[in-house]
């Protein structure tokens, strides 16, 4: 882990010294429409709109089911959040934590797995020649453009017969396939993995699967975390492909679980405070990850965008 | 993992053959046959969205000692189907799951279910009214164990109804009357909300004005669901929805109960099982409400609003285990009994056995309705339901297409969709459609 | 991680040196295997799980389930050619469905590419403050997982539990999220809360790629900010928005979460076979009509394919002509 502390930033990122002594400089005063409470206070309205919802769910969790519907969304009624969360955990003998176990499976699990995948197949694609390699290439970036939902359905059918519907590998599996994680990691290849570096290996009589064990990959490692930030998304957002493969409500991530929960809401009104609170507990991980870990996600999209 | 898995084994058999000592030694409680031949537990999976299901399983775990159920809440409607279908696809379906009467012929005629003849053909035969075994008997086969019978009520705000000066519609007629009347005085309130989207609303409708969606001809499917009685009652919705006399909230969504609560609905169109969920959704009323029969066209009759059966899935590895849970929870005092005493959300079903209904009855706390005797209404009312409706082979698509219509162009346009589904769906899966 | 790789994964005579004669061929071997066995764990999982399903789906696609009188006597299965995708292909219910989608990005696309390159333009502004924590707090939606993100709009949407209806109602208006009218809105909000700010961060890294001189020489010619963010900023960035633009569109057309929830939510006007994907699920997963539903994918497959080529051949196009 040490390697990821020190990392240098994605070749596309310019260094940010000098871009903010270029944004000093071309400063233009005078423009009234641009003027600096305008921009800020522009922008604070876009924050304002896409933290609403995530405070409504954190004042709502606190919440019981009466006040829920008694009182004004941002007002606070009697603290419950305790109640609601001793709720969460020990409904259906404590089900939720479970999926939630589950959700780290599919998600951590399954998506370091399909980065090492990546990154080795990424790392091959460009260090090395071989026959049909850019042909196999295209392969790998029709993969990108083929919908993933759409795999979905055909996948159910074809798993059926192999006989891992509804088993965690029914969600694991396809979650190891990752295209884009592959352009990503060959682009990241080229950036951070000079060839004089592998030369020299070669000159020390290294042979080339080390090499890449021991050299490449820990001058990956950003990289790998961005990829891996992608997969981690991917997975997580997999929704239909749960809904799809899973039956049995002891393998659910907890999407699908909160989905069955929303679902009760109908006949069972008291749910709506299971699928609030579960929510919460599900997303305050996701943001403090995020948070933690924003130079990753940066340094991907800066690398998907200026391909 | 053998390793293991041996060990396990040993300490089960070990356990088994313990509690199977202890059983003997106390006579054997709980009465019921062997279920599995070596003397072990079995346990069977129980998927349901009734209310007061838990404790009735928890009723039977404690008098069962060879059979015990595991019981998982899933939605109810298309969404619990489809999952229940598709469990029985991936092969990891319950044992039992509840199957209300108008999924039956669907459930049955694309193999979902364990033909039960064998098990429970004779309960079927013997303890439930001539009209009930008919929604359950296809081909000459028992599929399910019939439960409740829902006769539609009318349930209705009493102070509100004095308030406004509103006697208790009879009719059709007198309800519409009654529907200007409310929004006459109060143009934020109205006599009831008519939900889009719940087609079975309409079929019990339907069903009631002396419609008939399905029947069957020999070895051929017949189809109505545009028939005259259909098409009159959904013109009579299509009305009362565009002179703006009904709300058309969806149906079972909070805003439906906030604007019960807030008093500025009514009353609602619903069946004996109704009042059960309103104990827990509206707390705060108890006590100014009371049910009536549902207004009709002119002489009396109801329709079944949903109505609720117990079959074994494809799948099962133990049907006649599943099979006696299912004859208990339909036939027996204690599974009835535990059924309504439900402290978190008790059932108010009216059961389709004539015993059963009594010992409902006399379970039933009435404080909630002002001491009204619900279920001596809802027993007169079941005798006043319609005879020869047939479910379809299709329902649930013909109960989709109808709501993806009505939504967009009213219950007229709705029901001729439903029918031209139906049959087309009939026809898709290679069944006869008769001429 | 890498430890125990390079101890299995590494084959015995990789360890040898290049040197001697005909070290350089001996050297292209060692690579040619090293290539072979990086690259084979991915291609096998990419031919299990998708090329295998979409070749089953293609076989699938040919047989249709049919039972006989009343139908209780079980069912069996028939060669049906293409009767699947004719079915399929006169659905009115999955070619409105298409229409749906066109109709969704029309709104979408503009507002939410729209919005998220305003947004990068104003944090690459010089007169923004702030902005590493602009950049987080718009980004953070795309942190929610999207099942998750649509419950919470839903439940904001939902008369009585909605604080943003009390609002509305305490201005005096009055605004249903579900009618007829409004509920694609409704759904274009809830995709935009996702996505803007994910795309936000995507452009405002491609304008810090701007080579500053090419903008110097803009502000030295006297062009204000917004002239140099429409002139010389956007045309730079093209790129970058074709992409987006692109991605988008194949994002559109598997669309299902939303619907799904919206529907189940009973908006009336997004009935159960609203989008394309919606079509699939319940053919396949309600009515149990698998030829139907590997007709129905391998249909939208292809578009998806046939979508991106286009984007991208316009985008290319475009690019040249700039």
């Amino acid at each position: 882990m040490s390697t990821l502390t020190h990392s240098t930033p994605a070749p596309a990122q310019p260094s940010t010294d000098t871009r903010r002594q270029a944004t000093a400089r071309r400063r233009t005063p005078g423009h009234a429409l641009l003027s600096k409470g305008v921009v800020n206070g522009l922008l604070i309205l876009a924050v304002c709109y896409t933290l609403m919802p995530v405070s409504w769910l954190l004042i709502a969790a606190t919440k019981n089911h009466r006040d829920l519907f008694a009182t004004s969304g941002f007002t606070l009624g009697h603290f419950d959040l305790l109640a609601n969360l001793r709720h969460v955990f020990t409904v259906n003998d404590g089900i939720y934590l479970r999926w939630f176990g589950n959700s780290v499976l599919y998600s951590v699990v399954g998506s370091a797995a399909s980065t090492l995948i990546c990154v080795a197949t990424g790392y091959a694609f460009d260090k090395y020649d071989f026959r049909g390699k850019e042909k196999l290439f295209g392969l790998v970036l029709g993969g990108v453009l083929v919908p993933s939902t759409v795999i979905q359905l055909p996948m159910y059918l074809l798993a059926g017969k192999a006989g891992i519907v509804n088993t965690y590998w029914a969600l694991l599996l396809p979650a190891l396939v990752n295209p884009f994680g592959v352009y990503l990691a060959r682009v990241f290849s080229e950036g951070y993995v000079p060839a004089e570096v592998l030369e020299a290996a070669r000159v020390d009589g290294a042979g080339e699967l080390r090499t890449f064990a021991r050299i490449a990959l820990p001058m990956l490692a950003p990289g790998f975390m961005t990829i891996f930030l992608f997969s981690f998304t991917a997975s997580w957002n997999n929704f239909f492909g749960a809904l799809v493969m899973l039956n049995d409500d002891h393998l659910y991530p907890v999407s699908l679980g909160l989905f069955m929960w929303n679902s009760v809401t109908q006949q069972q009104p008291e749910y709506y405070s299971l699928v609030i609170t579960g929510s919460l507990v599900a997303v305050l991980p996701l943001i403090v990850a995020f948070v933690c870990l924003q130079r990753f996600w940066r340094s991907g999209l800066t690398a998907g965008a200026v391909k | 993992m053998t390793r293991t898995s041996r060990s396990f084994r040993f300490a089960a058999t070990a356990a088994v053959a313990a509690l199977g000592l202890l059983v003997t030694a106390c006579g054997g409680s709980g009465g019921s046959t062997g279920a599995a031949s070596d003397g072990k537990p079995v346990t069977i999976e129980y998927w349901t969205w009734t209310l007061g299901a838990k404790s009735t399983v928890d009723a039977f775990n404690r008098t069962h000692k060879d059979i015990k159920v595991k019981f998982t809440e899933i939605p109810s409607g298309t969404e619990g189907y489809s999952k229940l279908s598709n469990a029985v696809q991936a092969g990891n379906a319950p044992d039992v799951a509840t199957i209300e009467y108008q999924m039956v012929p669907e459930f049955a005629s694309q193999g979902n279910l364990i033909d039960l003849t064998k098990y429970a053909g004779e309960t079927v035969k013997t303890k439930f009214p001539k009209p009930v075994q008919s929604l359950v008997t296809f081909g000459g086969r028992t599929w399910t164990v019939p439960y409740d019978v829902a006769p539609q009520l009318l349930y209705y705000r009493t102070d509100l109804f004095k308030k406004y000066g509103i006697a208790v519609p009879k009719t059709w007629d007198e309800f519409r009357t009654a529907a200007e009347k409310v929004r006459k005085q109060d143009k934020n309130v109205r006599l009831a909300s008519f939900p889009k989207n719940d087609p079975a609303l309409l079929a019990a409708l339907a069903w009631q004005a002396g419609g008939k969606w399905f029947g069957t001809q020999g070895d051929a499917w017949k189809t109505g669901v545009n028939d005259t009685a259909t098409k009159k009652v959904a013109a009579y919705w299509d009305g009362l929805v565009k002179d703006g006399l009904v709300q058309t909230f969806t149906g079972y969504s909070p805003e439906e109960t906030k604007a019960r609560a807030q008093g500025s609905t009514l009353a609602f169109l619903g069946a004996s099982w109704s009042a059960g969920g309103m104990k827990t959704a509206l707390p705060d009323l108890k006590g100014k409400w009371a049910a009536a029969p549902m207004p009709n066209w002119g002489t009396p009759a109801v329709g079944n609003y949903g109505g609720t059966s117990y079959g074994v899935l494809k799948g099962s590895e133990h049907a006649q285990a599943a099979a006696e849970f299912i004859t208990w929870l339909t036939t027996d005092k204690a599974g009835v009994e535990a059924r309504l005493a439900d402290l978190a959300s008790p059932s108010s079903a009216l059961p389709a056995n004539a015993d059963m209904r009594k010992v409902a009855a006399a379970r039933f706390d009435t404080s909630y309705f002002n001491g009204q005797d619900l279920y001596a209404l809802a027993s007169q009312q079941a005798d006043t339901i319609v005879p020869g409706w047939t479910w379809g082979p299709d329902q649930m698509d013909v109960y989709t297409a109808i709501q993806d219509t009505t939504a967009k162009s009213g219950f007229t346009a709705g029901v001729e969709a439903g029918e031209h589904k139906a049959e087309s769906g009939i026809e898709s899966r290679g069944l006869k459609l008769a001429e | 991680m890498a430890a125990p790789l390079a101890r299995t994964a590494g084959p015995p005579d990789a360890r040898r040196g290049p040197a001697g004669p005909g070290g350089a061929t001996q050297l292209r071997r060692s690579q040619r295997r090293a290539a072979a066995l990086l690259i084979t764990p991915f291609f096998v999982l990419f031919g299990a799980v998708m090329v295998a399903p979409i070749g089953y789906a293609l076989w699938m696609s040919l047989f249709q389930e049919r039972s006989s009188g009343l139908g209780f006597g079980g069912t069996r299965r028939v060669f049906a050619g293409l009767a699947n995708y004719t079915a399929a292909l006169s659905d009115p219910g999955f070619r409105a469905s298409f229409a749906h989608i066109a109709l969704y990005c029309a709104l979408y696309i503009p507002v939410m590419i729209g919005g998220s390159l305003a947004l990068a333009l104003l944090v690459d502004s010089a007169l923004a403050r702030a902005k590493r924590f602009f950049q987080l707090a718009l980004f953070l939606p795309h942190a929610i997982p999207g099942l998750i993100a649509s419950i919470i709009w839903i439940y904001l949407y939902t008369p009585g539990l909605s604080p943003v209806l009390d609002w509305i109602s305490a201005a005096g208006g009055s605004w249903d999220f579900y009618a007829n009218d409004h509920v694609l809105l409704s759904m274009v909000n809830l995709s935009a809360w996702q996505w803007t700010g994910y795309n936000m961060v995507i452009f405002y890294a491609a304008l810090q790629a701007v080579p500053r001189e090419v903008i110097e020489a803009a502000v030295v010619d006297g062009a204000g900010a917004l002239r140099t963010a429409l002139r010389i900023k956007i045309p730079m960035i093209a790129s970058a928005i074709v992409m987006t633009v692109l991605f988008t569109c194949v994002g559109a057309i598997q669309l299902f979460t939303e619907p799904k929830l919206l529907n189940q939510r009973g908006a009336p006007s997004i009935d159960t076979e609203w989008s394309p994907t919606l079509f699939i699920w319940k053919a396949g997963f309600v009515q149990h009509d698998y030829g139907l539903a590997a007709a129905a994918s391998l249909l939208l497959a292809a578009l998806g394919v046939a979508l991106s080529f286009v984007v991208t051949w316009i985008g290319n196009r475009w690019k040249a002509a700039v």
